[in-house]
């Protein structure tokens, strides 16, 4: 038994694997279920061969070259621990308003996260992005109000409260806030968010459930030209918009402030327009350990590596070495180990 | 013409130059060449680096987008890799036939891709993509010096057989130190893959809110590492001969240029640039 787990921690199996795993890895492009099988499949192999090196050959634990191989199962280790941990979903926010957790739509929640909704608080103020010739999309500047003070977020610059890294992204567009009024009803005002400009600037256009149960349609007409020839900047607070309102048979074109009745009584205004932010939320808790542990098998590999061309070096040079029996290796454990 | 295509070519013209010299090493069998053999390559990184600071000044950004730029960033960074080892390993500019090739044909190539104009996207404005790119420069340049390396037995073996000159095949055995020369930049290629790999994943955290997704390039870059520690852990195990393993380098090279020449301009990944 022991002899057969020397073998499978041998350098020569973990070649084996390690291409195996490779072919796996590759194959997942073209077969994606056949390959996923066989890469998790060889995945385990090769930790499991390592491990068995670990254990049994005491070249794979000596030195650097212990610690890479040691670096490489805690890292292994860490981003499954990370995979049970992680939060990930999106969320649309209006300007001038709070993050509302409850609006959050969660794409991915690992079994171990601690709750369904990020527990924080920020509110959402004006964002700009910057347009290069072409429609390049260029800088996003999204600024937001935490209880740690006002942050300018966007692209790479994710804001971070509470370990929940929340990324802008090319989701992100207008919102006509309206008020919805009624004889013997309570007004109501809310967003309603124009699809993603300028992506969708060709159909800027929405439909919303009245509080009493009328379908309203909506257009957005976007006043000013574009000149996508040359630099612009797209900012939530400068929407030069009309919207043309269209509801049983009524069609009234609004600018802010603007109001039109409704069959019924009712009668919608257009308070103002505004923008709205997309965002990519995720959590993992792991991430700096990750990073952590991925520098130090670098470093701990990259000292393997130069203690031995060293050494191999100073051998060769006392003559004591025949050319081909040379240390470079992935650490020379093997059969001869 | 402009000075930035004439900077190609007077690059593309050195390196034919170098492949000349180095075949002509190959054919005399000659086990040792002075230092000057760098000159040449030297002259061709001259000549990218004039091509990437000209596009560079004209569009505010470094070479990381395009076809034409990576593979005019890649020309400059393996003909310096070339330069350097020929300066300073004796091994290497014995044996720079295969390197000084495949320059010539990413040069060639380079010359006939448009040069069109980029926009750097924001993403690509962090300190960590540097890290990223010198680790991928530093990998593939030493994979190029290990390859060159590895396809020297099997050239001098092939001509020694069509001249019949068995002196040269016996000079084969001298080139075993080649060969565990070839290892060795593996060896430190792999290490540079391996930073590349993390420094490309810290980047993706930051550019896309993941650090790895399997994409078409993080697959193929893993695809790459896997091979190059499968070759090195089958050296290490010692079974087989230098002249039975060496050839293991060329696969690993050859994934290594799918994956930056190939797989970033096939797919249609975040990875290719695409906003």
């Amino acid at each position: 038994m022991r002899t057969l787990a020397r073998t499978f921690g041998s350098t020569r199996v973990a070649a084996l694997l390690l291409a195996a795993l490779g072919l796996a890895v590759a194959a997942e492009r073209l077969w994606p279920v056949l390959g996923d099988v066989l890469s998790r499949a060889c995945a385990a192999l090769v930790g499991g061969s390592l491990i068995a090196a670990l254990v049994l050959h005491p070249r794979a634990r000596r030195g650097a070259l212990g610690v890479f191989h040691a670096g490489l199962l805690l890292l292994a280790t860490v981003a499954l621990a990370g995979q049970w941990l992680r939060y990930e979903g999106r969320v649309e926010i209006t300007t001038g308003t709070e993050f509302d957790p409850a609006a959050v739509v969660v794409t991915r929640r690992g079994p171990l996260h601690p709750s369904t909704t990020p527990p924080v608080a920020f509110a959402q103020r004006e964002f700009a992005v910057r347009y290069a010739a072409g429609l390049r999309r260029g800088r996003t500047e999204s600024r937001v109000d935490a209880t740690d003070g006002s942050h300018v977020v966007g692209d790479d610059r994710p804001l971070v409260l509470d370990g929940y890294r929340f990324y802008t992204t090319h989701n992100k567009g207008f919102a006509p806030v309206l008020e919805w009024s009624a004889p013997g009803r309570m007004p109501v005002t809310g967003a309603v968010h124009m699809p993603s400009y300028p992506l969708f600037d060709w159909k800027q256009s929405n439909a919303w459930t009245a509080p009493d149960g009328r379908d309203v349609k909506l257009w957005l007409e976007v006043g000013a030209p574009r000149d996508d020839a040359g630099e612009w900047t797209l900012r939530s607070d400068d929407c030069r918009c009309t919207l043309i309102v269209e509801s049983a048979g009524v069609r009234a074109t609004l600018r802010a402030g603007e109001s039109v009745d409704l069959a019924g009584g009712a009668r919608l205004r257009l308070v103002e327009m505004r923008g709205w932010m997309g965002y990519r939320i995720f959590r993992d808790p792991t991430l700096a350990w990750l990073l952590t542990i991925a520098f130090a098998c670098v470093a701990a590999l990259a000292w393997h590596y130069a203690t031995s061309m060293a050494g191999g070096a100073r051998r060769e040079a006392l003559g004591r070495r025949e050319p081909s029996s040379g240390a470079i290796g992935a650490g020379a454990v093997g059969e001869n180990a | 013409m402009t000075a930035e295509r004439f900077a190609v070519l007077m690059g593309l013209a050195a390196l034919v130059g170098a492949a000349a010299l180095a075949l002509r090493d190959l054919v005399a069998a000659r086990e040792r060449v002075g230092p000057s053999r760098a000159l040449l390559p030297a002259l061709a990184a001259a000549a990218f680096a004039s091509t990437i600071a000209l596009r560079w000044q004209r569009l505010g950004h470094g070479p990381f987008l395009s076809m034409h730029e990576i593979l005019a960033s890649n020309a400059f960074s393996l003909s310096t890799a070339l330069a350097v080892a020929s300066a300073f390993d004796a091994r290497v500019r014995a044996r720079a036939l295969t390197a000084c090739v495949v320059l010539v044909v990413l040069a060639a190539w380079l010359a006939f891709v448009p040069a069109n104009d980029t926009v750097l996207p924001p993403t690509y404005a962090t300190p960590v993509l540097w890290l990223h790119v010198a680790a991928s420069k530093l990998f593939l340049g030493l994979a190029l010096l290990a390859t060159t390396l590895a396809c020297d037995r099997p050239l001098r073996a092939r001509l020694a057989a069509r001249v019949s000159d068995s002196s040269r095949a016996d000079a084969a055995g001298v080139v075993a130190t080649g060969e565990l020369a070839a290892w060795q930049y593996l060896a430190a290629a792999v290490v540079a893959e391996t930073l590349l790999l993390v420094a490309g994943a810290w980047w993706a955290q930051d550019a896309w809110g993941r650090y790895w997704d399997w994409d078409p390039l993080e697959t193929w870059a893993f695809v790459t590492w896997a091979a190059a520690a499968a070759a090195l852990h089958l050296r290490a195990s010692r079974r087989w001969p230098l002249e039975r393993t060496t050839w293991l380098i060329v696969p690993v090279f050859l994934l290594a240029f799918w994956t930056f020449f190939g797989i970033p301009f096939v797919s249609t990944a975040p990875h290719k640039g695409a906003i």
